[in-house]
């Protein structure tokens, strides 16, 4: 292992330590269809953790089962740092003909149409938040052919969305480094790539 | 490393002991995530809008570029195809972010109820205020700012309506002896546009055109590429008793008894005549021969000789004057001989532009107010309606325009938030900021301005012109239009050349206005010089200083002051900070007994007894005192409220009588010690170069003949021994970033001109819009605790026969490649990034300090405080950049975020960052285009290509930082021998 920028060698209770511990580094994850590292099992998200959404929307449904596109919805994942939220208006756009199969589907499609109607937006409670310092911009993640799933986990199979990667910094090296000399999308490890 | 402990595992496992503890009490806190109900069209998310607009916050009208994000407006920037600003924007200009989200503006319009404010509705309150209009009728008074557009068009039918004859647009500010000088002097009553870029010689008279004198941006810019380093460029000399920033920029600095403008004037005619050098309009002036000025003005007459003869001589010429500081009762007068000056020379029509001129003539004086005050108090009129100045804050006390206001029955007031005169008033109208509003203006003939909603009102607020619609309509007039957007629009077909209107209307839109001005056309000499050239009456002893009041860049006529930005950025002239000063020379100091600046002074002279904190101004003659405006508000919000004092209201009601404008050049002031002290905030300790050659400069000599120049000044024997190689090289080699395409291809510098910098601060403003550095406020600013990243250093330098040079340095962090800062940081939080930038990463930091300590450009800040932002000026914030907290160091990024958007925009086309693509936010508003940002790598990038030129040198190069800003010495332009 190296460590970056600058040797460190100052903090004694690192050398005591060290030999306890060398070799503590778990192997990180495994190469996947589109060329990146995924996240090893043992650091994935809780499906338990799925927050109660306003409205009980089904990715497993509408990715899964209907198969519509992730930038359907997501509109701006390939356009923005910010992958976007759908608008109620996205939401309408089906829903002004779709009402739904079962009762309890129409009875969750009937809280769109009344936040439609209404004119309020949908409160939906967020599950990934990155700390104000970082920078991310998914445009980017996209456009270098990465799929979503990479990250957010096998999202058209989560009848809840829950927070599949953990984004802490370690995780996002992982990959950043094993790409470093990626011959057509390039990564940095700089400090300043993703730190604002 | 090597077979051992990673430092981040070490740290988590020091980490885990106490977060296991901490986690087992905490909840996640649930976070919302709000979509929009109907996806807007122009907004995506992370990605700004811009808008076209155009400032108002002073007569110049430069046009902005909105940025926007999220539906907020978050940053300012010249607008580059603006004919007045080309692209730079002032101080001031961006501090009207600060208008638009200050925590004090009012919700809701609001009623007086006694001493307290009820809230009323919007609908009420038009309906009230159109009642009693309907009342009043010809017994309404109209008052607003300077409105050249269809507002003020607007006001006209509705007073028409009416049958009111009372509309007055007033300014404090308003250059009324300058218009009625070019009134008697070419027939039109018009404050002439001045076209600096085309003068080869400029004399000045007092006017301080770099801050707050006509047009500041247009002319710092056009003085910028007459000079830039030229050896045959403009040379510029300023005749004034007080170095004030146009003045700190001058290449000869002509020190001046206070008051003695026009007889130096005078003077320079004198000679002109009486050598036939050029055509004096009236001839020789009677009584101004160089021995008579010289005992006027002090001006040696062998110096006046050779600048009468240069000035006639140096064609095309410019001489300016006027302005608050020197606006005695002889205003007007001196305001003639300056364009008795130009027309000599013939400069009318080439540098003087009445043709394209600034449409200033509707504006009243301050005497036709004080006739509407009298109308007041004589209970003739009903209702007053403000919108806009602040008379009460602005006029002399004994003028008693607060007892004449008193007088009317029902007082409106049009106003973003309570300042002094709205205090007074029965019913407050909380109008939008123009950022938020449409309107329009015509700051110079041909040049119409047009502003659009660039948001939301933060506020419920509408705009003065809807207002003002309903309220017409209501008494009524029949304007064009179903909306005063239709009005407008009305307004705007005047100034189509035919074809399909919403076509047109859209570009205009677009592109924030239809500039047209006039060509100037040559004007000769039209009046008969029938004027009593008398010098300014000033009351006191003669053994007294002349006292001078001085508007200030960030305060102007006192609107600034509500603005934490404008109060915390350091005036450009005497590095203070949050107060009114009071300059004296340092020789009176000594005679006073002033040690320390902060020793309070008693200031007598004007009608009220002043209490002012002293500065010692180096460079300031000892027959001048000098006070700041703009401070000293009773009202205006929590950052202007009690904080100074207001000289504009303790002065007599003196008067220019030719003009009708305010003498502010008024009485000589006793000055006495007061005794106590109250700490003045200074940016600055020294103004000293101690032969550091910090501000280096060369002469034209030096430049058409270089010699090899010492590279490390003071120490010309120092000389380093073999070729150096920065750490970061070494390191780099090892790393495993080399040879990643990504990070190697660029190496970002800047060159900073400083033949081209005048000091004016708009780059520290703009820093502290696009950074989020944080206000400290003045208990801290004491203690040296400011943020800014970027600031301005101004050095002195003594002549041997007294005079004082000023040079002014933008100095912010040089990037070092083997920086000082970087290797004493213990947590690596400060590190070199392989494109040159010396980074700082905030949640890395834990705040030793150690990296300012080594610094020796004073260039990293830290955080003493946790930011006080109340709402909304949060709404500022820019999303692209960390709010820092308490126990952060910080510093200049080279503006990191905007480097990051030029990035990925080349990535989307596959290409590389074209140069001129990433502007840092210094760079995009200076007014001279001083600061050039760009890629060291990239040989054709504008910024090699300044780095080459002989003038280049970098700050304290001799302690081996190898900074990566490049500086680039003034030029002094030295008298010509004529």
């Amino acid at each position: 292992m190296k460590t970056y920028f600058l040797p460190l060698t100052a903090l004694a209770a690192v050398t005591i330590l060290a030999a306890a511990l060398s070799g503590c580094s778990p192997a990180r994850g495994s190469e996947t269809k589109d060329g990146l590292i995924t996240v090893p099992a043992s650091e994935h998200g809780n499906p338990s953790s799925a927050p109660v959404q306003p409205v009980d929307y089904r990715h497993s449904i509408h990715a899964g089962q209907y198969k519509i596109p992730c930038l359907y919805c997501h509109s701006y994942a390939d356009k923005s740092p910010v992958a976007n939220v759908p608008a109620v208006s996205t939401c309408m756009n089906c829903h002004r003909i779709i009402a739904g199969s079962t009762p309890y589907n129409q009875q969750e499609i009937a809280k769109v149409v009344d936040y439609w109607t209404k004119g309020q937006p949908i409160p939906w409670v967020s599950i990934h938040r990155l700390p104000d310092h970082a920078y991310f911009s998914h445009k980017r993640h996209v456009k270098a052919g990465m799929q979503c799933q990479t990250c957010h986990g096998p999202i058209q199979n989560m009848d809840h969305v829950y927070q599949y990667s953990s984004l802490k910094m370690g995780w996002c090296v992982t990959c950043h480094k094993a790409n470093l000399h990626n011959a057509q999308f390039a990564t940095s490890i700089d400090c300043y790539t993703c730190h604002k | 490393m090597s077979g051992g402990l990673k430092r981040r595992d070490f740290l988590k496992l020091v980490g885990v002991g106490g977060a296991g503890l901490a986690l087992s009490s905490c909840k996640k806190e649930t976070e919302k995530l709000i979509p929009f109900v109907q996806q807007p069209e122009d907004i995506i998310p992370g990605i700004p809008t811009y808008y076209a607009s155009s400032c108002r916050d002073c007569a110049a009208g430069c046009g902005l570029v909105v940025k926007t994000r999220e539906g907020r407006v978050i940053k300012l920037d010249g607008n580059a195809d603006h004919p007045v600003n080309r692209g730079g924007l002032c101080a001031r200009g961006h501090g009207a972010l600060q208008d638009l989200y200050n925590p004090d503006r009012l919700r809701t319009p609001v009623k007086k109820n006694g001493s307290a404010w009820d809230k009323i509705s919007w609908d009420d309150a038009i309906a009230l205020l159109a009642q009693k209009a309907k009342a009043a009728g010809a017994r309404t008074a109209v008052l607003t700012g300077h409105e050249t557009g269809s507002v003020d068009a607007l006001i006209g039918e509705w007073m028409k309506a009416l049958a009111s004859p009372h509309h007055l647009r007033y300014e404090a500010f308003g250059f009324e002896p300058l218009r009625e000088a070019t009134r008697i002097a070419f027939g039109k009553a018009v404050v002439p546009s001045y076209h600096f870029d085309k003068a080869k010689l400029v004399f000045s008279f007092g006017a301080d055109f770099l801050q707050d004198w006509t047009s500041p941006v247009k002319a710092a810019r056009g003085m910028a590429d007459a000079r830039g380093g030229k050896s045959d460029g403009q040379r510029y000399v300023a005749f004034d008793a007080r170095p004030n920033l146009a003045a700190s920029n001058a290449d000869e600095h002509v020190s001046i008894k206070p008051g003695s403008d026009m007889a130096v004037a005078l003077g320079l005619l004198h000679v002109i005549a009486s050598e036939n050098l050029g055509s004096v309009p009236g001839g020789a002036p009677a009584g101004f021969d160089p021995a008579s000025v010289e005992a006027l003005s002090g001006v040696k007459q062998d110096s006046l000789k050779r600048l009468a003869r240069e000035f006639a001589k140096t064609r095309p010429g410019l001489a300016v004057a006027g302005g608050v500081a020197t606006q005695g009762d002889n205003a007007t007068a001196l305001c003639l001989a300056v364009h008795l000056l130009n027309a000599a020379v013939g400069a009318v029509g080439t540098t003087v532009d009445l043709d394209g001129a600034m449409r200033m003539e509707n504006l009243a004086s301050a005497r036709d107010l004080v006739e509407l005050g009298k109308k007041m108090a004589a209970k003739e009129i009903e209702l007053l309606v403000v919108y806009g100045p602040n008379p009460l804050y602005t006029l002399p006390r004994s003028l008693a325009f607060q007892a004449a206001m008193q007088a009317v029955p029902f007082k409106v007031s049009f106003a973003r938030q309570l300042d002094e005169t709205s205090e007074l008033c029965d019913l407050i109208l909380p109008v939008s900021h123009p950022l938020e509003s449409w309107d329009d203006a015509e700051p110079v003939a041909g040049v119409r301005n047009l502003m659009q909603p660039a948001m939301r009102p933060v506020f419920g607020s509408r705009s003065a012109g809807e207002v003002v619609f309903a309220a017409a309509k209501q008494n009524g007039a029949t304007p064009r239009g179903a909306d005063f957007l239709g009005y407008m629009q009305e307004q705007w077909k005047g100034a189509q050349s035919g074809g399909d209107f919403d076509a047109f209307w859209e570009k205009a839109v677009q592109s924030g206005g239809v500039w047209n001005p006039p060509a100037a056309q040559p004007h000769g000499f039209a009046g008969t010089v029938n004027v009593k050239w008398a010098a300014p009456k000033l009351q006191g002893s003669d053994s007294d200083p002349v006292l001078m009041l001085v508007p200030t860049a960030h305060m102007y006529d006192g609107r600034g002051a509500n603005k934490p930005w404008m109060q915390e950025v350091p005036d450009p002239v005497t590095k203070t900070m949050w107060h009114t000063w009071a300059e004296i020379s340092p020789t009176m100091a000594k005679k006073l007994g002033v040690t320390e600046d902060g020793d309070l002074l008693d200031i007598e002279g004007l009608e009220e007894k002043l209490n002012v904190r002293a500065y010692i101004h180096d460079g300031l003659r000892d027959d001048v005192v000098a006070i700041s405006l703009g401070q000293g508000h009773t009202s205006y919000g929590r950052y202007a409220k009690d904080r100074g004092v207001n000289a504009m209201t303790a002065m007599r009601p003196v008067m220019d009588e030719a003009s009708g404008a305010l003498a502010f050049m008024q009485a000589r002031a006793k000055v006495t010690r007061a005794g106590g002290h109250k700490k003045l905030s200074l940016a600055q300790g020294g103004s000293d170069q101690l032969g550091r050659g910090i501000a280096q400069t060369v002469t034209i000599d030096e430049l058409l003949h270089p010699k090899p120049a010492p590279k490390y000044p003071g120490n010309d024997d120092f000389e380093v021994e073999g070729t150096y190689v920065p750490n970061y090289k070494k390191e780099y080699e090892k790393h495993p970033l080399s040879g990643n395409p990504m990070m190697t291809k660029h190496r970002w510098g800047m060159a900073i001109d400083l033949d081209r910098c005048t000091g004016c601060s708009a780059c520290v403003t703009a820093c502290y819009t696009e950074n989020n550095i944080q206000i400290v406020g003045e208990n801290e600013t004491w203690k040296r605790r400011d943020m800014g990243w970027i600031r301005i250093e101004k050095y002195l330098e003594h002549g041997a026969d007294g005079s004082v040079e000023v040079r002014m340095v933008p100095m912010a962090c040089q990037q070092c490649d083997n920086a000082p800062c970087e290797y004493v940081c213990p947590v690596y939080a400060t590190y070199h990034n392989p494109e040159g930038i010396s980074a700082q990463i905030y949640n890395r930091c834990i705040g030793t300090r150690y990296c300012a300590n080594n610094c020796p450009y004073r260039a990293r800040k830290f955080n003493y405080q946790e930011p006080v932002i109340p709402e909304p000026l949060n709404w500022q914030l820019n999303p692209d950049v960390t709010v820092r907290s308490k126990g952060v160091m910080e510093k200049c990024s080279f503006c990191i975020q905007r480097i990051r958007v030029g990035r990925d925009a080349a990535k989307d086309e596959g290409r590389d960052i074209k140069d001129g693509e990433v502007v840092t936010a210094c760079a995009q508003s200076c007014p001279t285009q001083a600061i050039v940002f760009g890629d060291q790598n990239d040989p054709g990038s504008r910024v090699s290509q300044i780095a080459k030129d002989p003038r280049g040198y970098k700050v304290l190069e001799i302690l081996n930082t190898q900074p990566n800003i490049h500086y680039l010495k003034r030029v002094r332009r030295e008298a010509a021998k004529v």
